[in-house]
């Protein structure tokens, strides 16, 4: 499955989605110790989004989720790369200053279908994910 | 303190508030580059000025250059209502306000709701309502009928638009992270007003209280409260205010606190998660009444 998303932060990365349909703060939504999302109302809750192409609607709440998103990425734990359905200012200066790949504009209904655990890839100069529906890991 | 040395020499105003709207209110119709969810969705929503929802660094950034990008709220045609809520409920406080706005927040998804209350809603309440919806949504502006200054032209066509309804049944607690033996008592999430500081004062009845009740607010707000003698009156009283300070990110847990207090529904969603702390919401009066 080929999906056409806008590119904001360009690069290409490939690894295993994780999705959550419910937006997130990343600040108190993600441990910062672990990145695993706690928010209780996600159904991503208690995966880890580090190395991870992650995938949300936009992000809620604190605008600190600008500094916490550069805080992940100086630890080492943060997305492989963002794709999210509306164009979020929180984010966007995120993934800016912290140069991790960035999309938006994937149709809300993907947000359904994909699931996380699925493999996939983003290129970031054609502007396209492409979702393999396979595991990353086949154990 | 190094960073706040630095923003001291860029020319920053060293009052590290949420509420800078206090300090200086915006303009109708002017653009604003702002940080803090909160104090977005006061400026769009009571002042009708134009701010995206931005992180803190394009806020600063934009601050250095003095111009902001052209898209999003900026621009009038997305500052349309595109959701009509109705607060169906017989009385809102500010603690069903702070309550429910975080329901409200859950069912936004992007949009921007033109709110309708059955009831009058009164400048406290509007507060804690906002600051609950911009927790729980990256809502950055809602129109609230009476009292956004752009409301009276959309009052007609928001009756046209899909419709949620909140009634008391929306004001419900997070239970599970609740407790129920306070070790600190604090209002003042987002920092409180000089109407929040008169609303202690009156629930403290004159009589001192044996725990302490901490006020986070803004040093303004402090300055004038002390300039008309409230604030050494709340002192008096039992007051303990921690001007410019944050409790929410604050490493309470550390500071071997477990359990707290608060009339905030922002508080009680970012504590547990961010001061590792079990929280209990109680309404001014019951705060006021825990810490007799």
């Amino acid at each position: 499955m080929e999906i056409k998303v806008k590119t904001i932060v360009g690069g290409c990365v490939e690894g295993e989605v994780v999705v959550s349909r419910t937006p997130i703060s990343f600040l108190g939504d993600v441990d910062l110790e672990t990145s695993k999302i706690v928010a209780r109302d996600s159904n991503a809750r208690n995966r880890v989004i580090a190395k991870k192409i992650l995938i949300i609607p936009r992000s809620r709440g604190s605008t600190v989720g600008s500094y916490i998103i550069y805080a992940l990425y100086k630890k080492g734990l943060a997305p492989s790369a963002i794709i999210t359905v509306d164009p979020d200012p929180v984010i966007i200066v995120g993934c800016v200053i912290s140069n991790i790949p960035l999309a938006i504009g994937i149709p809300h209904k993907y947000l359904n279908t994909i699931k996380s655990g699925y493999h996939a890839y983003f290129d970031g100069d054609r502007g396209v994910l492409i979702i393999e529906k396979r595991n990353t890991h086949s154990y | 303190m190094k960073i706040v040395k630095i923003l001291e020499n860029l020319g920053v105003h060293k009052d590290f508030t949420c509420t800078p709207y206090i300090i200086r209110e915006p303009r109708y119709g002017e653009h604003l580059a702002w940080a803090e969810s909160s104090a977005v969705i006061y400026a769009n929503t009571i002042y009708g000025a134009k701010t995206n929802r931005e992180g803190g660094p394009l806020a600063l950034m934009a601050a250095l250059i003095g111009k902001t990008y052209l898209a999003g709220l900026h621009i009038d045609e997305n500052r349309e209502p595109t959701l009509l809520v109705e607060l169906r409920l017989n009385k809102i406080d500010p603690l069903t306000a702070s309550l429910i706005g975080l329901s409200v927040g859950r069912e936004l998804q992007g949009s921007i709701p033109y709110i309708r209350s059955k009831v009058g809603l009164d400048i406290v309440s509007v507060k804690a309502l906002l600051a609950s919806i911009a927790t729980t949504s990256n809502t950055a502006m809602t129109i609230i009928e009476g009292i956004s200054p752009d409301a009276k032209k959309f009052s007609s066509s928001a009756s046209e638009l899909e419709k949620i309804v909140i009634d008391e049944k929306s004001a419900v607690y997070e239970k599970n992270e609740m407790c129920s033996k306070p070790d600190l008592l604090f209002v003042g999430c987002p920092h409180a007003s000089l109407e929040e500081l008169k609303l202690l004062e009156r629930a403290l009845r004159d009589r001192r209280v044996k725990k302490p009740i901490w006020v986070c607010t803004s040093n303004s707000v402090l300055k004038i409260a002390e300039s008309i003698g409230l604030a050494s009156k709340l002192r008096k009283l039992g007051v303990v205010f921690a001007p410019n300070i944050c409790f929410v990110t604050t490493p309470l847990r550390k500071m071997g606190i477990e359990c707290v207090v608060t009339n905030s529904g922002k508080a009680m969603y970012y504590l547990p998660k961010l001061a590792k702390v079990k929280v209990l919401l109680a309404s001014l009066q019951d705060l006021v009444r825990m810490a007799r």
